[in-house]
């Protein structure tokens, strides 16, 4: 296998491994913590009409 | 979800009122009966079941070997990035702001961010093609249940060439001379899958659907990365060939094919189908949720598992088998003769020559047939929900109802096989169509709705903060991705097809074809009218104002509609 597919086969492998990884982590973490509530503002966007953003 | 559900760890949260002794019984019952996510966990593998089928494990190979190997990496993951993953999104913020006013269908999901009259009926193909791609993927995710069986039994044992393989994937489908099955044999398989499917299906949300995916998704896994291990374990063939060589085939860049149109739109086609955007089951799945359920999370991490499966176990797997045993050039025509090819007939040999090799076969047919089914489950519940929502119909009267009109067809499909019929469904339902689908979700929950709202509604309950960049890439990147790919394939395929001087399954078309083409074509626009004549009549039924707006319902399970 040369150096540069063996390249883009570590990078692929990586990204969506890690990613999913990430994710799972993400959501394990956030069972354990209280979860937000309706009417928070999203960052950054104007108004709150009771929609929430993200966690506290 | 009930409070007792989300003491076990569901992330699903409860309800404004629970409190209340009456609302929680309410709950408590509801979900009893398996008309709800049971849990956070059980829901991303349901959605990573549906994304995750056969594709993954047979298309994205060939894909990507034949498309600039390593170099198509990069256009795969700029579509990842720019379309999947943003569509992903955008079908899961539909789907819960359609469960608002219990709406799990793609008429309703369009009517409850369009006050328009139009909507209801635009969504007429969120009903027709889920319902026609699951005739067909039901009818082939049975050739991997035959398959399963006939490894397990040895029955194709003996026939070690390729050309001896298609030879007997084509008597099992019918098609040619010679018959190595009775001629009921592909019946009774389909009838058998098509039984399995309904009776999940019929089970509901959490009963059925969420407890297949809690079995199936790991098992599919385990059996994935065993296949994957016994590939790359696999000595140098006689021609020296190896499974690292069809590694090396699959990701050694060829960085000229980055300039080629082509390669773009066939990894932006790969990613589309893959993630099974365009369905409208996504968006059906999310409507159980309510407001303060994650879907930008969950969202992310049913795409992400979805891309493990794809380039981390389905790339290991059946090319780097063909690569050893039939050499890079014997792979290269194999891939360029299509993944059936590939999954069915050339994957039978490969196992012949492996020690174990019924037990691999039979692992790996059952992989695609798991890969198949939590998928093909799916389709279903859009017009599950269409039937249960607007007409109030039993969902084990609507899910085994529906199982006998998609038994009804199944059986065109096989009899019809080799006349197109299936090829031209594959076409413009299970392709051209689902990038239409997926368009009018994106004009309607972006642009209409708007983008601050979807990008707001998106965020409500989120476990996460999506970068702002991705606002831009959901308003106008996607769209515009998605038209192009409309444009290209509209003047490049559809109007060729349509106009009969391409086949649908590639070549010239046979005058002998002709009527089933266009037998094939009416079964589907007559599909599509009796679902218009249904939308109208719910419509008029349940007293619907399109310029009002649909009646929001108070938010109790995060669904009831199962």
């Amino acid at each position: 296998m040369t150096p540069l597919a063996l390249t883009f086969m570590v990078l692929s492998w990586s990204f969506v491994l890690g990613l999913t990884a990430w994710c799972f982590a993400r959501v394990l973490r956030s069972e354990k913590r209280p979860r937000s509530e309706p009417g928070e503002r999203v960052d950054g966007e104007a108004g709150g009409d009771g929609y929430s953003g993200g966690p506290p | 979800m009930s409070p007792r559900a989300d003491e076990a760890g569901t992330g699903v949260s409860p309800r404004p009122g629970s409190a209340d002794p009456d609302r929680r019984e309410t709950e408590n019952a509801r979900t009893r009966a398996g008309e709800a996510w049971g849990t956070r966990i059980g829901l991303i593998l349901a959605m990573a079941g549906n994304a995750v089928g056969l594709g993954n494990f047979l298309r994205f190979p060939t894909q990507a070997a034949n498309n600039g190997g390593g170099s198509f990496m990069i256009t795969y993951f700029a579509a990842l990035l720019l379309l999947g993953i943003p569509l992903m999104w955008i079908e899961w913020g539909l789907g819960r702001n359609g469960g608002r006013y219990r709406k799990g269908h793609l008429p309703g999901l369009l009517a409850a961010v369009w006050r328009h009259p139009a909507a209801k009926y635009l969504g007429v193909v969120g009903l027709v093609i889920p319902m026609a791609v699951m005739v067909y993927y039901t009818y082939i995710e049975s050739w991997t249940l035959a398959y399963a069986f006939f490894s397990a039994t040895g029955d194709y044992w003996g026939r070690e060439t390729q050309d001896a393989m298609v030879g007997y994937l084509r008597s099992f489908q019918g098609v040619g001379e010679e018959r190595v099955h009775g001629v009921l044999t592909p019946f009774l398989f389909f009838t058998v899958t098509l039984v399995v499917n309904i009776w999940v299906v019929s089970k509901g949300v959490a009963a059925g659907i969420e407890r297949l995916a809690r079995i199936a998704m790991p098992t599919l896994f385990i059996l994935a990365v065993l296949l994957a291990i016994a590939v790359l374990l696999q000595p140098p063939s006689a021609g020296g060939d190896t499974p690292i060589r069809g590694l090396q085939f699959i990701y050694g860049p060829d960085f000229s094919r980055l300039t080629d149109a082509s390669v773009w739109l066939a990894s932006a086609g790969q990613i589309f189908f893959t993630l099974s955007v365009g369905m409208g089951s996504l968006a059906a799945y999310a409507s159980y949720l309510s407001r303060r359920d994650d879907i930008a999370l969950n969202g992310l991490a049913t795409a992400a598992t979805n891309e493990t499966a794809e380039v981390v176990l389905g790339g290991t797997i059946a090319i780097p088998a063909a690569v050893t045993f039939f050499g890079v050039s014997g792979a290269v025509a194999i891939a360029q003769s299509g993944s059936f090819n590939l999954g069915f007939a050339t994957m039978s040999v490969v196992f012949q020559q492996m020690a174990g090799g019924q037990l691999l076969g039979t692992a790996w047919f059952g992989l695609l047939f798991f890969a198949g089914i939590t998928s093909s489950v799916a389709m279903l519940t859009p017009i599950l929900a269409f039937l249960r929502e607007e007409f109030g119909v039993r969902r084990e009267w609507a899910a085994w109802g529906l199982g006998g009109i998609t038994f009804v067809l199944g059986l065109l499909h096989i009899i019809w096989l080799e006349h197109g019929f299936l090829d031209e469904w594959d076409y413009w339902a299970g392709t051209f169509g689902l990038v239409v689908v997926a368009l009018l979700e994106v004009i309607a929950f972006v642009w209409i709705y708007g983008p601050a709202n979807a990008w707001r509604s998106i965020h409500e309950g989120a476990d996460i903060r999506i970068p702002r960049f991705f606002k831009f890439v959901i308003t106008y990147v996607t769209p515009v991705y998605l038209l192009i790919i409309l444009v290209w394939w509209g003047a490049t395929d559809a109007l060729p097809i349509l106009g009969l001087s391409r086949a649908a399954g590639g070549g010239p078309v046979v005058a002998a074809t002709l009527p089933y083409i266009w037998a094939a074509r009416a079964a589907l626009l007559g599909m599509a009218m009796v679902f218009l004549v249904l939308i109208h009549w719910a419509w008029r039924r349940n007293g619907y104002d399109d310029r009002a707006g649909l009646p929001e319902v108070p938010e109790l399970q995060g669904g009831d509609r199962a």
